[in-house]
């Protein structure tokens, strides 16, 4: 099913050359004037007088071999150009993956088993923050964290493993503040409901120590709705994590296919789209063999409910 | 036993809950804040006090003085002006993203919850591949295809977000579609389009004016995101997604107002959008 | 009864936020002995065995006493709490509801021994054992298979062996047959009877159905709004009832023996207990038999041949309590 999605996303990448005004050719060309010889070039490089389903078959054999194209803009290999930066992007949503997980599963447990403080605070703090798109919790992190207290840098990607961790923080901490939010919420409300099951209640009644109820029973069973929500939202960061690294100025893919869409690079906005589907896709294909298994009620091949 | 004719030009509507009530305080207030976007778009640019269009760079980031409320922006023009003004661009590209993806999902929805069978596993099979592709990143591709610009933006966006919509209303619609009256009235042969047409998506109303409230602040964060990034609404033009990327500079200077002005308007905006369609939304699922 | 009670319960009291929900319930279980607590629901049944059990709802606040082996219940320390779990079990109504569904068969019988210190290869083998007792074949692949994998009948025997599994000296059984249909019924209910008296177990068994009851239980306790209305042994209970509401529910059963025009009912609805008047007797209302006297005070419970009941006419109404067809 997945593996359709996949299909079917590259199939819309690679088509939408013909959706645009004019020709394919001056789609990919981007309106620019080119010399007779660059454009014969590019109609053999995409077989453009082939018919359509060649293309796209030539495009996408190309693409899985790691041949994506030639930046219109930068005359250089798509697939080159994308190396370095995908390290800063790869880098940026792991780091935020992880606040995500750590910060957000933990406060969520934490609230969810202990009413009082603890949660109240958790359900105001995330009600704020669930709401607040990356780029404006962006603009605020930096105002006061890095203009305001010098503690961490505006922008720019920084050099050496240390700095650029330090560099990535604040990108990071703005990617994954909504997310983070929602995880919490979605924790707290899974970790309660589980303690309030029956099949709890049939281990207290037989004198299992709290420790191991938690464990075995309410965070064991809460794992499936928390790991399905965790999932979603990391496989959403691919998408918005093109607004994080512009802020910030950062240069890795997102920020790379933004200024290839002012640019009108086609080939380069689509070899970045397509590297960004795919990813995209996996993540989804982790969550559900995570799902499954996690539940054994469900089996590879049925859609989690 | 009698024959009832039942003269189906009104809906047969199930009771409806009260209108207002059970909103609660936050819904109130969230509709408050949404009905004062709401003017400033409509009217923004007529109340402007100052010119919102006219640079003047020897005023670039002065502070709130004067009649200037919120100072200065990058390019010296009156900021809270700007943000008025922008009120509307702000606003119109969501609602168009709402409209589309609604009229596309309830329509989807609705056919593959009448057909049922084939149609909708199809339906269904289809809608579930589209998943995959997030909205921002096909309205970046589109802008890439199309030009920038709002049009293409907004239309990708709803496309993008048809799945989820069709995916959440088919299952109101197909729970419709299985109520007795359903039955009744293809009995009394009224053709399938119209059963759909004045009965089932009207008994939907209170769902899908909930969904549209959620995804109108979905589609304002996506969309502001896509005029930050350059790709939508163009600089001069007033935007709150605009303005944000073309302050951002003051943050470094010393002037967070203008892009923290903008984002406040984003944010506060969404945010009412969102509690407000939450409190609907579980007006609508529990009746 | 043969020897000092191994439950005694006196003077328990519980309210919950809403209003109490248990006043003053008084029962006392000997070893090797079957109390049948019967009821209709918000009698306060389930939270008998709950506050036997020390499982009451968070706000729940219980006076009175319960005494287990002669220790107090209520005021046991942790330690003690779980040596005393392992020496009263409790099964459910609803046994898919009860067991996680994530977990192994085996995961959950033994869990309890595991806790315990016992080795896990040792907490299977008796697990797999007790399943052959309860009348599960194929023991080893069960343990390994998932509740979802099995029907409502042979869950409930899981639960039942889950329970005996640490040898508890009393079993509540929270109207362990109700979710079952008929004949699974029979088959769990021989079970657990044969069990109890192999183990030589004292039972607490709660339902709603009277001659449930009296097919296991050597006494039966009748419940109606939060108080016991009658205790007796079980056959006299049937066939000679000294409260109103007995008689009237053992009227009410249909018997497949006899053609009536109409079912039988008690006018009006069960009261629970919040919602009873704080004076006077609770079924009055219902009762075809309410006098003046009834509506007066507090109803105590009072001895009658063998038995007690909370009635204040039951001496006069004795034998005359058979509801006439209607």
């Amino acid at each position: 099913m997945l593996l359709a999605s996949l299909l079917v996303a590259s199939f819309v990448i690679f088509g939408s050359m013909y959706l645009a005004p004019g020709s394919a050719l001056s789609a990919l060309t981007g309106g620019r004037a080119l010399p007779p010889t660059s454009t014969a070039a590019l109609e053999r490089q995409y077989h453009l007088n082939q018919p359509f389903i060649a293309q796209y078959w030539y495009w996408l054999a190309n693409a899985l071999h790691g041949n994506l194209g030639t930046s219109i803009e930068w005359r250089e290999n798509v697939t080159t150009l994308m190396g370095g930066l995908a390290w800063t992007t790869a880098g940026l949503v792991l780091y935020a993956s992880l606040i995500i997980c750590v910060v957000g599963i933990g406060l969520g447990v934490l609230a969810g088993l202990r009413p009082g403080w603890a949660d109240t605070s958790t359900l105001v703090g995330t009600a704020v923050t669930a709401a607040l798109p990356s780029f404006a919790a962006a603009m605020v992190l930096v105002a006061v964290f890095a203009v305001q207290l010098h503690w961490f840098p505006a922008l720019g990607n920084g050099a050496g493993f240390v700095d650029n961790v330090r560099h990535l923080t604040l990108p990071a901490i703005a990617l994954a503040i909504s997310s983070l939010a929602i995880v919490a919420r979605v924790t707290r409300a899974a970790v309660r409901e589980e303690a309030g099951r029956e099949h709890v209640q049939t281990a207290v009644s037989r004198g299992i120590p709290y420790r191991d109820i938690v464990r075995r029973h309410i965070l064991r069973n809460a794992a499936i709705p928390i790991t399905t929500i965790t999932g979603i939202t990391i496989a959403s960061l691919i998408a918005v994590d093109a607004v994080v690294e512009t802020a910030f100025s950062l240069n890795g893919l997102g920020a790379f296919l933004v200024k290839a869409a002012q640019d009108k690079d086609l080939a380069v906005v689509q070899g970045i789209s397509l590297v960004l589907v795919i990813a995209f896709v996996v993540v989804n294909v982790i969550v559900d063999l995570l799902y499954a298994a996690l539940d054994p009620r469900i089996s590879l091949g049925t859609a989690p409910a | 036993m009698t024959a009832v004719t039942i003269r189906s030009f009104a809906a047969i509507r199930r009771p409806a809950a009260g209108r207002l009530a059970g909103i609660g305080a936050a819904g109130i207030i969230s509709a408050v804040i949404i009905a004062v976007a709401a003017l400033a778009a409509a009217l923004g640019p007529l109340i402007a006090p100052y010119n919102t269009t006219v640079p003047d760079t020897t005023l670039q980031f002065v502070g709130p003085v004067g009649g200037h409320l919120l100072g200065f922006d990058v390019e010296g023009r009156d900021v809270l002006s700007r943000l008025l003004a922008g009120a509307q661009s702000s606003m119109v590209g969501p609602l168009a993203v709402v409209v589309i993806s609604l009229l596309l999902g309830i329509a989807l929805a609705v056919t593959s919850a009448w057909k049922r069978g084939a149609v909708d596993a199809t339906v269904s099979a289809g809608l579930d591949i589209l998943f995959a592709f997030p909205g921002i990143l096909l309205a970046v591709l589109a802008t890439a295809v199309f030009g920038p610009g709002l049009t293409a933006a907004s239309v990708a966006l709803a496309i993008a977000y048809v799945p989820y919509v069709a995916r959440v209303l088919r299952g109101a619609a197909l729970k419709e579609r299985s109520q007795p009256y359903v039955a009744a009235l293809e009995v009394q042969g009224l053709s399938g389009p119209a059963i759909c047409a004045r009965h089932i998506v009207p008994n939907m109303a209170s769902l899908i004016v909930a969904q549209a409230t959620i995804m109108f602040g979905w589609a304002m964060v996506d969309l502001a995101a896509i005029s930050f990034l350059g790709l939508g609404v163009q600089a001069p033009a007033p935007n709150w997604g605009v303005m944000i990327s073309e302050n951002a500079v003051g943050l470094q200077e010393g002037y967070p107002l203008p892009t923290l002005a903008a984002g406040a308007c984003v944010v506060i905006v969404v945010i009412a959008f969102n509690v407000l369609g939450e409190r609907l939304l579980s007006r609508a699922t529990q009746s | 009864m043969s020897g000092p009670a191994l439950l005694e319960v006196s003077g328990l009291t519980v309210r919950l936020p809403a209003g109490s929900v248990l006043r003053d319930i008084g029962l006392s279980i000997g070893p090797g002995e079957a109390l049948g607590l019967v009821g209709e629901s918000g009698s306060g049944k389930s939270m008998t065995a709950r506050a036997i059990a020390r499982l009451l709802p968070p706000g729940a606040v219980a006076s009175g006493s319960v005494m287990f082996d002669g220790r107090r219940v209520f005021d046991l320390p942790a330690a003690d709490l779980r040596r005393y779990r392992s020496e009263v079990a409790m099964i459910f109504q609803d046994p898919r509801a009860h067991i996680n569904p994530v977990r192994r068969i085996g995961d959950f019988m033994t869990e309890a021994l595991r806790s315990q210190g016992v080795a896990a290869r040792e907490a299977a083998g008796r697990a797999g054992d007790m399943l052959d007792q309860v009348g599960i074949a194929d023991a080893g692949r069960r343990l390994r298979q998932y509740p979802h994998e099995l029907s409502g009948g042979m869950l409930q025997r899981v639960m039942i062996g889950a329970a005996l599994l640490t040898r508890p000296r009393l079993l509540l059984a929270d109207e362990p047959t109700t979710a079952l249909d008929v004949t699974t019924q029979a088959e769990v209910m021989a079970i657990l009877d044969e069990l109890r008296r192999s183990q030589g177990l004292s039972l607490l068994f709660i339902t709603h159905d009277l001659e449930l009851a009296a097919a296991i239980c050597d006494r039966t306790a009748v419940m109606y709004a939060g108080q016991i209305v009658e205790a007796r042994s079980s056959d006299r209970l049937h066939d000679d009832p000294l409260h109103p509401y007995t008689a009237a529910l053992t009227a009410a059963r249909p018997d497949i023996a006899r053609t009536r025009l109409r079912l039988r009912t008690i006018p009006g609805r069960p009261l629970s207990a919040f919602e009873a008047p704080s004076s006077g007797c609770a079924f009055a209302a219902r009762c075809p038999h309410a006098a003046d006297a009834c509506g007066s005070s507090a109803v105590a419970l009072t001895e009658l041949d063998g038995g007690t009941t909370r009635c204040v006419r039951a001496a006069e109404l004795r034998g005359n309590l058979e509801v006439a067809d209607a």
